[in-house]
């Protein structure tokens, strides 16, 4: 009793129901985390991972190579020995842990000396696989080419990997051929589309279709872009699975992006801006010159931005349209005339993660190459809409009229 | 906006002074123009995607139609009702070795050494219940096959003549075009002719000289001569012999008279059926000699019983179905579209009839999306709350960019954690024997619905945060401030008045992240695994463990392969056409709902 008469009235005194409302603000926040931290296990893992095929520990410190060459395959020598054996071991492991999940659940005895078979195996087969890793022979396509002869078969067990050797050469220069086309073609477009509704136009039935259009446009899947792409561009007008038709099929992808958020930048301006210049007897495209879009470059360009990370991070509307699965030459080589280059296909980042993940077994040789095309990704695309929220963000406290 | 008077049309300032420059229109208005005209572009996408859509799939309900038309008269489709009972007995047999499966893998449970199983299961009695009920259907299955042949050649045979007919027609057109006096040779008409009059050399057996001569003709042809002025009419015999060829390699098929062997026997059938049916019963009779020593197998074995009785049940409504089938009744085309929407099937380059039904597609999407949303609506609008309204400003100013930047992690990139981390880390995590409580564990395939809706979850969760937050962020200062004012606590006043005022934008948030989530493409087609069937509902919650197949998957795995024109291209159209529709619909519907129900600003 003394306790309680001490406390002052109006302190805090527990109760269910703040108990409950705390319970539920702390679920609030779990969730929250819950998300910020899923989203920052993918980030790490990738990161991680594709750390160990994008950088070395010698100097440049970044794996050149890896960067520039073409994607190629992977030939593995083994020697044969330890291939054999660990072969024999994993084979005689199956049979005991067979053996054991047969026995009875009385032979307990039994059970245990099998137990410990298995465990003197799997450190016998951790041993040989360390040997493996040292005694074993990666070439990638050129190198097993040059190779004076052919290793022999009975020191070396061989076997090959698509894609896995080499790097991602021709996709970084793909992607980012397809993401500059389609990006300015975007944002002529866009640009000049949001001058003309924040700036000349009069509400009436053709603004309304024109919004409607461009909230629609936002909405629609970006596999019907894809096919969309794949029937207008490639089938109809015939330019084949080309560069040209991947930029305008992304081109379109971004419009309603970069309309949407230029304009947002142009009405953000205020009246006394235009109202001023016009008093002094500007004509209105003057006005817009010089004192409304100088004025809203800085969110144009972070509009673009956002455009970019949009682009480069989709595949599906470029798998028909415009993107190779494997290209041995740069989009610059082997050009018969000029215009060559704008019907040709590339390969590009995406696709290429696509395939590596899909159509490639996953094992410790196909990893570095999954994990590092994932990982150039993901920095590329981050990168762009990275620079774009900090750029808002300068943006917003900057200008404050 | 603009605010300043305009001067009106008709009454021109004197102090006008602008030149017309083109057509009559000063720079200004041309300005205008410009910029209207590229705005209008938006309208033009809008209105070709649909047209494209439209006009691409357009063709299919035709093409489908034709296809089921031939379908049915070729017999196929009769064959596939004497195949219903034949499968009805396969699923019996694999209800029995599943019973087999589990009744060894109760007698291992027991501790039985493996010597002792085998004696068992291999006793005479169990081998004459369990062998002797897989041979009795030998004969049903002949039967099936020798119909199910007759069909697909009747049918094959047709599909290869409506290719050479359509092949004589191009012949017809290049024959028109050669008798033309002005018709000159290109190179590829060069080489072609070339190689008939060689073709025609080697196989003229009537004189050696005109052999011998086209042969020449031919060598000279090749080696760059000119046309002289009765090529063309040699071309022109040339190809009427073709044409000719082709035209007798065309048999005649008449769907009516291929039909014949197909359906007759019924009364063959009917004695079939029931031979097959006293063999079962004695078969299934000798079960009872077996001691299976389980009150779990013993009740199988019980349920099989009852199985088999209806089985038998079914077969006087089969053998009606059978004999009210009817080769002339007509097919409508709304039955090709009600045969695309409702269809369960989606069957592609099989050797009797494709089939391209939505409902599997369909419902895949559906059940990944629910999933997805599941978790996404939870966190989504949670955090979304707890970042406006509980967190402190810095955690405000970090958590908001930080989930703008989730929101652009590529999609192709979380299909890949999903393959190589996500659904391995969930077979894993099923097969821990702590997790064998939950009924449906372990997963059988690592790349399921769950695992592609968890990782779309992790898509959809920024769309709905960030439209939810914006809802939230719109509510007045006032209205907080008033229930603060009349003593709510600050929860209460989040969830009784700052949440009901912002339901509109939360749930249309919620909406257009259902639109991201069923139109994403690479996540599905990545880790949904790719199975195409209906999920099987039955199975209670296990249904989310289940491969499915999706929309967008179909079209990016299908689209590739299929040939220009031909009925599956057009099927994918028709997918394409759907999606299109759903992701207005969700959008619309998203808009109608904040402008109905706003509550804000009042």
């Amino acid at each position: 009793m003394s306790a309680q008469k001490q406390r002052h009235i109006y302190s805090h005194r527990p109760s269910l129901r703040r108990t409950t409302e705390r319970a539920i603000r702390w679920f609030f926040c779990l969730a929250t985390y819950v998300v910020i931290l899923s989203a920052g296990y993918i980030f790490a893992n990738i990161a991680i991972n594709g750390s160990k095929a994008v950088f070395t520990t010698q100097a440049p410190f970044i794996n050149i190579d890896f960067l520039t060459q073409k994607p190629q395959t992977l030939h593995v020598y083994e020697p044969k020995e330890i291939y054999t054996e660990l072969s024999q071991n994993n084979a005689k492991q199956i049979v005991l842990r067979a053996e054991r999940k047969n026995l009875g659940s009385i032979e307990k005895e039994a059970a245990a000396i099998l137990t410990n078979k298995i465990n003197a195996l799997e450190q016998r087969y951790k041993e040989l696989d360390v040997q493996r890793k040292e005694g074993r022979l990666l070439y990638s396509d050129s190198e097993h080419r040059q190779l004076e002869e052919e290793l022999s078969s009975a020191l070396y067990a061989y076997s090959n990997y698509a894609y896995s050797g080499g790097g991602i050469g021709p996709a970084i220069v793909g992607t980012c051929l397809l993401v500059a086309g389609a990006i300015a073609i975007a944002l002529t477009l866009g640009v000049l589309c949001a001058i003309y509704l924040s700036e000349y136009s009069r509400p009436g039935r053709t603004l309304q279709l024109i919004r409607l259009s461009i909230l629609n446009l936002s909405g629609v899947p970006s596999i019907v872009f894809g096919l969309f792409g794949f029937g207008m561009f490639v089938l109809f007008f015939g330019w084949g699975v080309s560069m040209l038709a991947g930029w305008v099929t992304l081109a379109i992808m971004a419009l309603p992006v970069i309309i949407t958020a230029s304009e947002e930048s142009l009405r953000a301006i205020p009246k006394g801006f235009r109202e001023g210049s016009l008093a002094l007897g500007a004509s209105k495209w003057t006005t817009v010159r010089t004192n409304v879009i100088p004025y809203a470059l800085p969110g144009i360009m972070t509009s673009s931005i956002m455009g970019i990370a949009r682009v480069a991070g989709e595949t599906a509307p470029i798998m028909f349209t415009a993107a190779f699965a494997l290209r041995d030459q740069l989009p610059w080589e082997g050009l018969d005339k000029w215009t060559d280059f704008f019907f040709q296909g590339v390969m590009a980042l995406p696709y290429h993660i696509y395939v590596v993940s899909s159509k490639i077994p996953q094992n410790e040789y196909t990893r570095n190459m999954q994990y590092g095309a994932a990982f150039v990704f993901l920095f590329i695309v981050g990168f762009f809409a990275l620079s774009s929220i900090i750029l808002r963000a300068k943006i917003r406290k900057k200008y404050r009229w | 906006m603009v605010t300043l008077p305009k001067p009106k049309e008709s009454s021109k300032p004197t102090f006008s002074q602008r030149r017309a420059l083109f057509l009559g229109q000063d720079s200004d208005s041309i300005i205008k123009k410009f910029f209207g005209s590229s705005a209008m572009v938006a309208i033009l996408v809008l209105g070709l995607i649909t047209i494209f859509l439209f006009k691409e799939g357009a063709g299919f309900v035709q093409l489908y139609h034709k296809s089921l038309k031939e379908y049915r008269l070729s017999g196929l489709e009769y064959v596939d009702v004497l195949k219903e009972q034949r499968d009805g007995y396969t699923a019996l047999t694999r209800y029995l070795n599943d019973v087999k499966a589990d009744w060894i893998n109760n007698l291992r449970a027991e501790g039985l050494p493996q010597s002792e199983i085998n004696a068992r299961v291999m006793s005479p009695e169990a081998k004459d219940f369990f062998f002797g009920y897989m041979r009795a259907g030998g004969e049903l299955r002949g039967f099936v096959k020798k119909k199910m042949d007759l069909g697909i050649t009747a049918r094959d045979q047709h599909t290869t003549n409506e290719n050479l007919r359509e092949t004589l027609g191009n012949y017809t057109e290049r024959i028109a075009a050669v008798s033309q006096p002005d018709f000159t040779f290109s190179d590829a008409d060069r080489a072609k002719y070339a190689m008939r009059l060689r073709e025609y050399s080697r196989k003229n057996t009537i004189s050696d000289e005109i052999s011998e001569a086209y042969g020449n003709r031919a060598d000279a042809m090749q080696n760059g001569a000119e046309i002289e002025a009765n090529d063309r009419g040699n071309f022109v015999v040339l190809l009427k012999d073709e044409y000719q060829d082709i035209e007798r390699s065309i048999q005649p098929l008449d769907f009516s008279e291929t039909i014949v062997p197909i359906t007759e026997g019924q009364e063959e059938y009917r004695k079939l059926l029931g031979r097959l049916k006293g063999k079962l019963t004695a078969v299934i009779v000798s079960a009872d000699a077996i001691d299976f020593e389980n009150a779990k197998i013993d009740t199988r074995i019980a349920r099989f019983k009852e199985l088999n009785e209806s089985y038998f049940n079914e077969f006087d409504n089969h053998l009606e179905k059978l004999a009210n089938w009817d080769q002339a009744a007509p097919v409508s085309v709304w039955q090709a579209l009600g045969a695309f929407i409702g269809g369960k099937d989606w069957v592609t380059a099989s050797d009797q009839q494709d089939w391209y039904g939505l409902l599997p597609l369909l419902s895949g999407s559906l059940l990944i999306s629910a999933i997805a949303l599941f978790f996404a609506v939870p966190f989504g609008v949670g955090a979304a709350i707890y970042v406006n309204q509980i967190a402190g400003s810095i955690e405000r100013n970090l958590i908001k960019p930080y989930i703008e930047f989730v929101s652009a992690i590529p999609s192709v990139v979380i299909g890949f954690f999903g393959v190589v981390v996500f659904g391995e880390a969930i077979r894993l995590l099923s097969q821990f024997d702590a997790m064998q409580w939950v009924p449906f564990f372990p997963v059988q395939e690592r790349l399921n619905a769950f695992t592609a809706g968890c990782l779309l979850a992790l898509m959809a969760i920024p769309t709905i945060f960030t439209l939810a937050e914006d809802a939230i962020n719109n509510v007045p200062r006032h209205s907080k401030e008033a229930s603060l004012a009349m003593g709510a606590t600050p929860l209460q006043t989040t969830m009784r008045v700052i949440v009901p005022t912002s339901l509109s934008g939360i749930i249309s948030a919620i909406m257009l992240g259902f639109g991201r989530v069923i139109g994403e493409t690479m996540v599905v087609l990545l880790c949904a695994g790719n199975r195409i069937k209906i999920p099987d509902f039955t199975e209670g919650l296990g249904v989310y463990f289940e491969p499915v197949h999706t929309m967008t998957g179909i079209i990016a795995q299908e689209m590739g392969e299929v040939v220009h024109g031909s009925l599956h291209y057009r099927a994918l159209f028709m997918v394409g056409i759907v999606l299109f529709f759903i992701s207005l619909l969700i959008n619309y519907s998203a808009q109608w709902v904040v402008k109905r129900y706003s509550k804000t600003g009042d």
